[in-house]
């Protein structure tokens, strides 16, 4: 491990060097720009899915750049990349957008070789070590309809890019593996990676006791640009 | 006295990725299945003499406990500058949960009580009389069993539920893979810092315990279901060193309290000390010793791991409770090494058990300049070589069986720095450090310069397969794989300067063990973009002295996304030769293998490099699996073998993979020398290699001189010159089981003149099966 100052009592990502790859090659910020886009949907219109324990359903959700214009972690926790998304300095949810049909967009991960891949023309930083310059968050509910308690831990929860099937771990949550309490519902918000030209994406939920996954679709989460 | 309660729990375990799977395991109180944290594994526990069981996770019980693990060091070594003498029989040592120890002459009373819904079983592996097991037998749900035995012999031995075969644990192993398995460690109370009456005597202990995790298994059990490995075969997606994985094992998450427990039981450190295989007991002043920190290896798992050490090779001393000799040594039945030696991979079978001394020393190839001016902890990474465990879930490199070890910061006052900590193991595997072009430290002019520049390119083989390939060429090299070989001398200072193109990459010069920004690792350095040119400066040997010299072979590649750069095919031969030492001179046209070592003819040196492929991972982009993808890199299926390298001495005049496909061996006498035969094993699964004769007879034309860059020498004379073992009780054999990055160096002493084969088989890391296989002629002449 590379040793850090002494001084640093909690050095999240503070030593870090990505360097910078901008697609357009127009869109360097001043310091602290940050970009994001945010696709939101609300508790009402919330698809419920039934789980073992009771039910789950997506009540937040958005897109942000992982980087910010200077090539840095744009967020420093969890807590304050759901703020982009809830709080009184969010960025604008869209409106209108709609998940794409069969023949949509989708990704290639699987196909690009080293040479040939290029990273997307995406309209903020990417990080140069071609990993996934997208963050993808989610607010979760999880409801515990037994009269029992219930295990549960983040990584059930997969991002799961359509069409090539690949599940992507989470990067970060704000609740470790635990139990939900009887006829108790919790929030959870989740993030992960993701490649910036994926735009049809599902949750995937996977019980430990039960062979087999569930999926949830999510709201297109297009990655267009908005600066904040 | 009163036994020790076990209880056979079931639950489930958080993973690295933060999922669940279902465990069972030896816990130490009862919970429930439902239970947030159950009770799966023992906490350290001390059988004494005196018939008492203490819980303690460090033992001796009254000795210092290090802080953070981390043992202060007695004095600097007068003897040796920037060194320093450790406290003799002083430190004591922390032990992961899952640890039992016992002191010789103590009797181990366990009682057992199933609480789960099938028969379960206790049983100790080997530690019974004549080197039996020795355990409960069947106990059936609800029931509760004792066993009591006296402590076996000094050693370390695994215990687990044996499965449906209690006799032979190997043939299930499915109960263990659940979590059902566990340690015993075995030390007498008058010696704790000396694993046998011989030695070797360490400042402090580790114990390893190496394990598997397959989830789809877990979820057939955990629905009571039986799991039958016909129909499921084992898949682990998780590799666990002590029950962690990537940055939880390496003490990088931001659980600070586990955090702590891992820097204690699992992270090597100490300062640096100057060692003598000879004499691991060698004091200099009272109260002091040169010696290193004790390995004790044990794989529960089921994967044929391969431990690989950055920084210093290790010198391993016995197997499965049998001590390595000194001198003489031989090749057992399955073609491994019986001798006490270096290894810079530590090769081990499921179910094995290895003690080896860490050094803890000055890394070898780190220029003077550059030792002399660190004033910080060096890291340096361990992992296994058996690549696909490096993942987690099929991706989120490092994210499987790793760990670190740390030559201390100068000085008396070495507690760990603090180091950099992540939220996730996506976090770890995605935000790898990596900066442009880095300068060289204390840069000096080079006697061997090379430039690496990466290049891909499809590459059609002997087979008719077509793949993309990634690699590195170099001046004049042309368009070859594998990549350019690298020959510097003992002595000299290489630069070695990388231009990854487009992407991101590092070199790691296997074996090679310079300080850890020329060492090509990301964690531990950087990544590099745009450019930077190791340096280093091998070791010089010299003649009788075991603790010296870098002769040997060696291979580079590349340390970003190892998993698969490596199988993408980035990486070369290196080899290191001698400075000619007057008192061994050389005859015209051969050279020797190290300073003092036999001579071989140059003409003939050969190099086989078994390389084995998966297509589909050749269809993978650069950083597949680090954003958190699975991308199925803990899925090797080879499905094309090749034997690659060539002789040595022409240069390659074509393009394209170099294939091996036959052996000149010449017949020695007189001024003809024998040929050497190099091996690389570049798979990430182990291959056994061996010769026959024309009727299929094995003929024992193998004569080995050296493993992973290190002589093979006879280190009985605690204090005098350690002869090459080809000239003290040579080691020949007709077959050589090599695991993944290991290499050998073998002189070929064919019988007669005449045409042999040399059969390469590839075998799976699980089941040890060939999957595939190869032959060449080998022309003794």
């Amino acid at each position: 491990m590379k040793p850090n100052p002494p001084e640093v009592t909690v050095p999240v990502l503070t030593r870090r060097q990505f360097g910078l790859i901008v697609g357009g090659g127009a869109l360097l910020l001043a310091a602290g720009g940050t970009y994001g886009v945010v696709s939101r949907s609300t508790t009402n219109s919330a698809e419920l899915v039934a789980t073992a324990f009771g039910s789950l359903s997506v009540v937040n959700a958005g897109r942000l750049a992982r980087l910010d214009a200077q090539g840095r972690p744009a967020t420093k926790s969890l807590a304050a990349a759901a703020s982009r998304i809830t709080g009184p300095g969010a960025v604008a949810p869209l409106s209108g957008a709609s998940r794409p049909g069969p023949g949509g967009q989708g990704v290639s991960l699987a196909l690009h070789t080293h040479d040939g891949g290029v990273l997307p023309d995406s309209g903020w930083p990417q990080p140069a070590n071609f990993t996934w310059g997208d963050v993808v968050l989610l607010e979760v509910t999880l409801t515990n309809s037994r009269p029992e308690p219930v295990l549960f831990a983040p990584g059930q929860l997969r991002l799961k890019l359509v069409p090539s099937g690949i599940t992507v771990t989470p990067q970060d949550f704000n609740r470790g593996p635990g139990v939900i309490a009887a006829g108790a519902t919790e929030r959870l918000w989740i993030s992960y990676l993701a490649p910036h030209d994926a735009l049809d994406m599902e949750l995937e939920y996977s019980e430990p006791e039960q062979d087999g996954t569930t999926s949830l679709a999510l709201p297109l989460l297009t990655a267009s640009q908005v600066k904040s | 006295m009163s036994p020790l309660d076990l209880h056979i729990n079931d639950g489930f375990l958080p993973m690295v990725d933060g999922s669940l799977v279902y465990h069972r395991g030896f816990g130490d109180r009862r919970t429930l299945v439902t239970d947030p944290r159950p009770s799966l594994a023992v906490s350290p526990r001390v059988f004494l003499r005196n018939g008492t069981v203490v819980a303690s996770r460090t033992y001796p019980l009254k000795a210092a406990v290090p802080p953070l693990g981390r043992p202060a060091p007695a004095a600097k070594d007068p003897a040796n500058p920037g060194e320093f003498l450790v406290r003799r029989a002083y430190w004591a040592s922390f032990f992961p949960d899952r640890t039992l120890i016992a002191e010789t002459g103590s009797t181990i009373s366990i009682r057992v009580t199933n609480h789960l819904a099938q028969e379960h079983a206790l049983q100790f592996l080997n530690a019974g009389p004549g080197n039996g097991h020795v355990g409960t037998g069947v106990i059936k749900p609800g029931q509760t069993k004792t066993l009591e035995f006296t402590a076996p012999k000094a050693g370390t031995y695994l215990y687990c539920d044996p499965g449906a075969v209690p006799a032979d644990p190997t043939a299930d192993p499915v109960q263990r893979v659940l979590g059902l398995f566990g340690a015993l460690l075995v030390t007498d109370p008058a010696s704790p810092w000396l694993p046998t009456p011989n030695g070797p005597e360490f400042e402090r202990q580790w114990l390893w315990m190496l394990h598997n995790v397959d989830p789809v298994w877990a979820g057939i059990a955990s629905r009571n279901g039986t799991v039958d490995p016909d129909k499921t075969p084992v898949f682990p997606r998780y590799f666990t060193l002590n029950g962690r994985s990537g940055f939880q094992s390496l003490a990088a998450s931001m659980d600070e309290a586990l955090n702590r427990v891992r820097e204690e039981d699992t992270l090597m450190s100490g300062s640096a000390r100057h060692i003598d295989v000879r004499n691991f007991s060698q004091a200099a002043a009272a109260g002091t010793l040169r010696t290193g920190q004790l390995m004790r290896f044990l794989n529960a798992g089921v994967v044929h791991h391969q431990l690989h050490f950055h920084g210093n090779h290790l010198w391993t001393v016995s197997r499965n409770g049998a001590p390595f000799p000194r001198t003489g040594g031989r090749v057992d039945a399955d073609g491994h090494i019986v001798l006490q030696q270096w290894e810079d991979v530590i090769e081990m079978h499921p179910l094995d058990r290895k003690d080896s001394v860490l050094p803890v020393r000055r890394p070898p190839e780190a220029t003077d300049q550059v030792w002399n001016a660190r004033n910080e902890d060096w890291f340096y990474p361990m992992h296994c070589h058996a690549e696909p465990s490096q993942v987690a879930r099929g991706g989120m490199y490092p994210g499987g069986l790793v760990g670190h070890w740390t030559v201390a910061a100068p000085g008396p006052e070495n507690n760990p720095a603090p180091h950099e900590l992540f939220r996730s193991q996506v976090d770890f595997s995605s935000q790898q450090m990596h900066e442009g072009s880095p300068a060289t430290e204390f840069r000096q002019t080079p006697d061997v310069a090379h430039e690496f520049k990466f290049f891909n390119r499809q590459m059609k083989f002997d087979d008719g397969g077509e793949f993309e390939m990634w690699t590195f060429e170099t001046e004049n090299s042309g368009r070859i794989y594998p990549a350019p070989l690298v020959r510097v001398t003992e002595g000299q200072v290489f630069h070695g300067t990388i231009r990854p193109s487009k992407r991101v990459h590092t070199i790691h010069w296997h074996g090679i063990e310079p300080d850890p920004r020329n060492d090509g690792v990301g964690h531990t350095s950087f990544e590099v973009s745009g450019s930077y040119t190791y340096q280093w400066q091998p070791d010089r040997g010299q003649p009788g002295n075991p603790n010296v010299g870098a002769a040997g072979t060696y291979f580079y590649h590349c340390h970003v996304n190892t998993t698969l750069h490596v199988q993408m095919g980035m990486f070369g031969p290196l080899i290191i030769d001698p400075a000619v030492h007057p008192d061994f001179p050389v005859t015209k046209g051969a050279r020797r293998a190290f300073v003092d070592g036999p001579e071989y003819d140059i003409g003939t040196e050969t190099m086989l490099v078994p390389y084995s492929l998966d297509p589909r991972w050749h269809e993978l982009n650069h950083a597949a699996g680090l954003s958190g993808d699975d991308a199925g890199l803990d899925r090797f299926e080879p499905k094309h073998f090749y034997l690659l390298g060539g002789e040595l001495a022409p240069v390659p005049d074509k393009e394209g993979p170099l294939f091996l496909t036959r052996i000149r061996a010449r017949m020695a006498g007189g001024t003809v020398k024998p040929t050497l035969l190099r091996l690389l094993n570049a798979n990430y699964f182990p291959v056994n290699a061996y010769f026959t004769d024309a009727a299929g007879k094995r003929v024992a034309m193998a004569e080995l001189i050296a493993h992973d860059g290190r002589p093979f020498r006879d280190t009985s004379s605690p204090s005098g010159p350690a002869r090459p073992i080809s000239a003290t009780g040579p080691l020949r054999t007709s077959i050589i089981n090599f695991g993944a990055a290991e290499r050998y160096d073998m002189l070929l002493r064919p019988p007669a003149p005449g045409t042999y084969t040399l059969t390469v088989d590839l075998l799976d890391w699980i089941t040890g099966k060939v999957i595939l296989s190869r032959n060449i002629p080998v022309i003794a002449e």
